[in-house]
């Protein structure tokens, strides 16, 4: 008995090890298998299935008239109602999305009336759920927006954007939220969808130049801000926005910056293109409580004018011709230069006061051919003491000025001895800057051991020469022969008698002598 | 002579803890799904390759996975939905994990089972998803609307919030009918019908409902196994509602610890593993009563429960099984998961001496 359920016990175990192993050897061949019926299924061509529409999307409109009918059942009957009623779960969602469902039915439904069914297709069912969906959920954004939620105001109307991606009021609210989230470049783009969908809408105009402004893009911003204007000329907004950036892109003089130098004017720069056309007139100038003097001399002038000699008004006429020529070649410096310093514009009153003083001392047939290069005054004044000077110096002279006259006038020694005379030495450090090479100083040295003469006080000049920075490191590069130069000329200093000998001495030890 | 056995065919030590284990249809992979000591998800898929299991891929996530399913895929796509700790639901290209391809913050708190129908040729009707959460609101997705659930079952105004710590789908045989089941911590069990949104049938077996299923998805209701935390299982016959008694059931002891999951053979739908608190795996056959309907005193239909019999079990772990997958491919291969943080490929042989 035990013998026999020993040997059933072993021959199970034996059938057990049999199946076991065979199941092994099926599982490796279906292994194989269902690798080969993997590839199958990845490489077979995507079907479409037709699936059957969302839950409670398309349903919800029967649905709902049959829950209206209950509800109005369930009020009536308040008991029934726990009865009827599930407990452990609700519909909350449903219902809402019903109440918008049916509203929005009632709304439609005098047009659709006429077509036998509400919509033809699904797809127009679903267009128009999507459409609403996005309506809401614009209703949503802006509320919180106004309650000043402008991250969860972005997400809503991401949302509706994605619902209906044809409604160009979505993005440019959402625009309007990224604006006061500060990300300016996000709330462009989306100005700029809104307005590939709806090229007339002027918020989204609007926006896209304030966030234009705000990512430094002035001209698009200008750009935007005229078409809101274009599209609503009496936007008040927008046309003091516009003001805003011209003022940035074109800036005004500062008054303070003219205060500063009373009476000199500083040449105006405009391009060629707006430049006025006009022939420029003589405006005449009345000078109140010297009414009668005033005339008088005009009249003389007037007179002397007519009876300057044949011969002296062809030597001016020549002068003029040469001035000309050397204006014309600084102009744009000149120009550039007070395009630097932002000077401002033209001050007509002080032009006319200048040019009256001119007028006086100066014949008009010099003078007009100046007005017209539209010369500052301030060289005008200069000319009228030295008429063969090239260029001129003022207080208020710059550095880049007189780098630029330099380059100009290193290769004329006797011009650029007429320049830099003019030059206040004590400005040298200034006007140098960190530029004072070799051959600068040499150049400097050279012209004044060439031209001077007892009008220059040369030891000033050297003086402020050697006060320049790097100068020391110029000296050093000094030739034997260009040391002989600044010898000769410390020697004739010296005879000069300007300054002390101890001065001198010391100034000489500067210079490595 | 005729008892299946159930032998683990390849064991693996992981170094995370396991929640959910899925095969991925027509394949001999499987995903794993859990979370990392550190608190992030972690999703691994293997594949079952000559006695041994290798690791194909594997992705880490910002929030624990609890449970995912296949079932609203299609089969060429299979695309896994996972739900997480942190209440998402998200739907995933095994392909491509780096970002989900749906993605909702569908709870509140975590998401503790997950179920998916439509896809992968089972049931009829539109692809859905349920998951349950512990906010104590189940609720149906669509992976085609994005950001709202097609459906929602939440407790009412004042009502308690229970854990839903199981869901399922069932009775989807046609385009319009379809049912959730949901099992609750207090024992209540609740049968949703999707077509007509109501609250078709709920009881209450005193005890935390821990797994529930239908032995198919895809047919009219017939069977529906509960299992419970207190080492018990119900069976009911769902093919006959009394309008007052229900449905009929029967009631087994099992495991002696908590029957955590239970899943049925999908080559048979008579046959189902559970799986137990104690590391135990239990193999059942359900048994049909002679006659199904029964008429009462006033002659009106009732169901009458039938038996469980009991096919083999067998110990593999010291800790919980808490997931099960049979594979829907080849019969008697299924997968399953533990808490000592291993996965077991199991066999389960002579099964189709039972059909």
């Amino acid at each position: 008995m035990n013998e026999d359920k020993m040997i059933k016990l072993q021959q199970q175990m034996r059938e057990n090890q049999l199946e076991f192993s065979d199941f092994l050897k099926d599982l490796d061949t279906w292994e194989a298998d269902i690798k080969k019926k993997e590839e199958q299924l990845k490489s077979a061509p995507v079907e479409e299935q037709k699936l059957p529409p969302v839950r409670n999307s398309l349903e919800v409109k029967k649905k709902k008239r049959r829950k209206k009918k209950k509800a109005d059942t369930e009020t009536k009957t308040g008991e029934d109602k726990k009865s009827g009623r599930i407990s452990g779960y609700d519909f909350r969602a449903w219902d809402k999305f019903d109440v918008d469902k049916a509203l929005e039915e009632i709304d439609s439904r005098p047009d659709k009336s006429s077509s036998s069914s509400e919509y033809e297709t699904d797809e127009e069912w679903e267009m128009e759920r999507k459409r609403k969906m996005a309506v809401l959920e614009k209703e949503k954004g802006n509320q919180l927006f106004k309650e000043g939620k402008y991250e969860e105001a972005v997400q809503c109307y991401t949302m509706g954007m994605n619902a209906d991606p044809e409604n160009a009021v979505l993005p440019a609210n959402r625009a309007m939220a990224l604006l006061k989230l500060e990300k300016y470049a996000a709330a462009e783009v989306d100005c700029t969808s809104s307005l590939s969908l709806d090229p007339t809408y002027i918020k989204a105009f609007h926006r896209r130049g304030t966030a234009r402004t705000a990512l430094g893009k002035l001209q698009d911003a200008k750009h935007d801000f005229q078409q809101v204007l274009k599209l609503e000329p009496n936007n008040k907004q927008a046309s003091s926005e516009l003001n805003k950036i011209e003022e940035i892109l074109n800036p005004k003089p500062s008054p303070s910056i003219s205060a500063a130098t009373p009476g000199t004017v500083k040449p105006v720069y405009k391009p060629p293109g707006q430049r006025s056309k006009k022939p420029l007139k003589r405006i005449e100038i009345e000078e109140i409580g010297a009414d009668e003097e005033a005339r008088k001399i005009e009249a003389s002038i007037a007179s002397i004018q007519a009876t300057q000699s044949e011969g002296k008004r062809k030597v001016l006429e020549g002068d003029a011709k040469l001035f000309e020529k050397f204006t014309s070649a600084t102009r744009l410096e000149e120009e550039k230069s007070s395009v630097l310093s932002h000077n401002g514009s033209l001050k007509s009153n002080d032009l006319k006061d200048t040019e009256h003083r001119h007028n006086l001392s100066k014949s008009p047939t010099e003078l007009s051919p100046r007005k017209e290069t539209r010369q500052s005054p301030r060289q005008n004044k200069n000319i009228t003491q030295s008429s063969s000077t090239p260029s001129t110096v003022d207080g208020k002279l710059t550095s880049f000025q007189f780098q630029a006259e330099w380059k100009r006038l290193k290769n004329d020694n006797a011009a650029f001895f007429d320049y830099i005379k003019q030059v206040d030495p004590a400005k040298y450090p200034q006007l140098f800057g960190q530029s004072l090479e070799a051959d600068m100083l040499m150049k400097m040295l050279t012209v004044f051991a060439e031209f001077f003469n007892k009008e220059l006080n040369l030891f000033h000049h050297l003086k402020g020469l050697s006060e320049v920075k790097r100068f020391d490191m110029a000296t050093m590069f000094m030739s034997p022969k260009e040391k002989k130069v600044t010898a000769e000329l410390f020697e004739y200093m010296k005879s000069q008698g300007t300054a002390s000998k101890e001065e001198i001495e010391k100034l000489a030890k500067k210079y490595h002598l | 002579m005729e008892k299946p056995q159930i032998i683990a065919h390849v064991q693996k030590s992981l170094n995370f803890t396991l929640f959910d284990t899925k095969w991925i249809p027509c394949s001999a992979k499987f995903v794993v799904l859990g979370n990392h000591p550190r608190g992030t998800g972690a999703l691994q898929v293997y594949e079952v390759s000559h006695g041994d299991v290798k690791l194909l891929h594997e992705s880490e996530k910002s929030s624990s996975f609890k449970c995912g399913t296949f079932g609203a895929s299609s089969l060429q796509q299979r695309n896994f939905a996972t739900g997480a700790f942190d209440g998402k639901l998200q739907i995933w290209d095994l392909e491509s994990m780096q970002i989900p391809i749906y993605s909702v913050k569908g709870h509140k708190e975590i998401i503790n089972d997950i179920d998916g129908v439509g896809g992968l040729g089972i049931g009829e009707g539109a692809p859905e998803i349920v998951t349950g959460s512990r906010d104590g609101s189940v609720k149906v997705w669509d992976p085609r609307q994005k950001n709202d659930p097609v459906a929602a079952m939440e407790p009412g105004e004042g009502e308690d919030k229970r854990d839903c710590w199981t869901v399922a789908f069932g009775h989807a045989y046609n385009q319009h009918d379809r049912c959730v089941c949901a099992g609750y911590d207090n024992g209540d069990i609740k049968l949703f019908d999707l077509r007509n949104m109501s609250l078709r049938w709920e009881t209450n077996i005193k005890n935390g409902v821990c797994c529930v299923e239908f032995d198919r998805k895809d047919i009219s209701m017939n069977k529906l196994v509960a299992t419970t935390l207190e080492s018990k299982f119900h069976v009911f016959d769902m093919r006959t509602q009394h309008p007052t008694k229900g449905f009929a059931s029967l009631t087994e002891k099992a495991h002696k610890s908590t029957v955590w999951n239970v899943r049925h053979l999908p080559q048979n739908r008579d046959i189902f593993m559970t799986t137990g608190g104690t590391g135990t795996l239990c193999l059942w056959k359900y048994n049909y009563p002679d006659k199904r309907v029964t008429q009462d005193s006033d002659k009106v239909d009732m169901g009458v429960a039938g038996t469980v019999s009991l096919l083999q079990n067998v110990t593999m772990s010291t800790q919980p099984i808490a997931s099960l997958d049979w594979s829907p491919d080849k019969q008697g291969l299924c997968v399953c998961t533990a808490f000592d943080q291993v996965l077991r490929v199991v066999i389960v042989t002579k099964l189709n001496r039972h059909l």
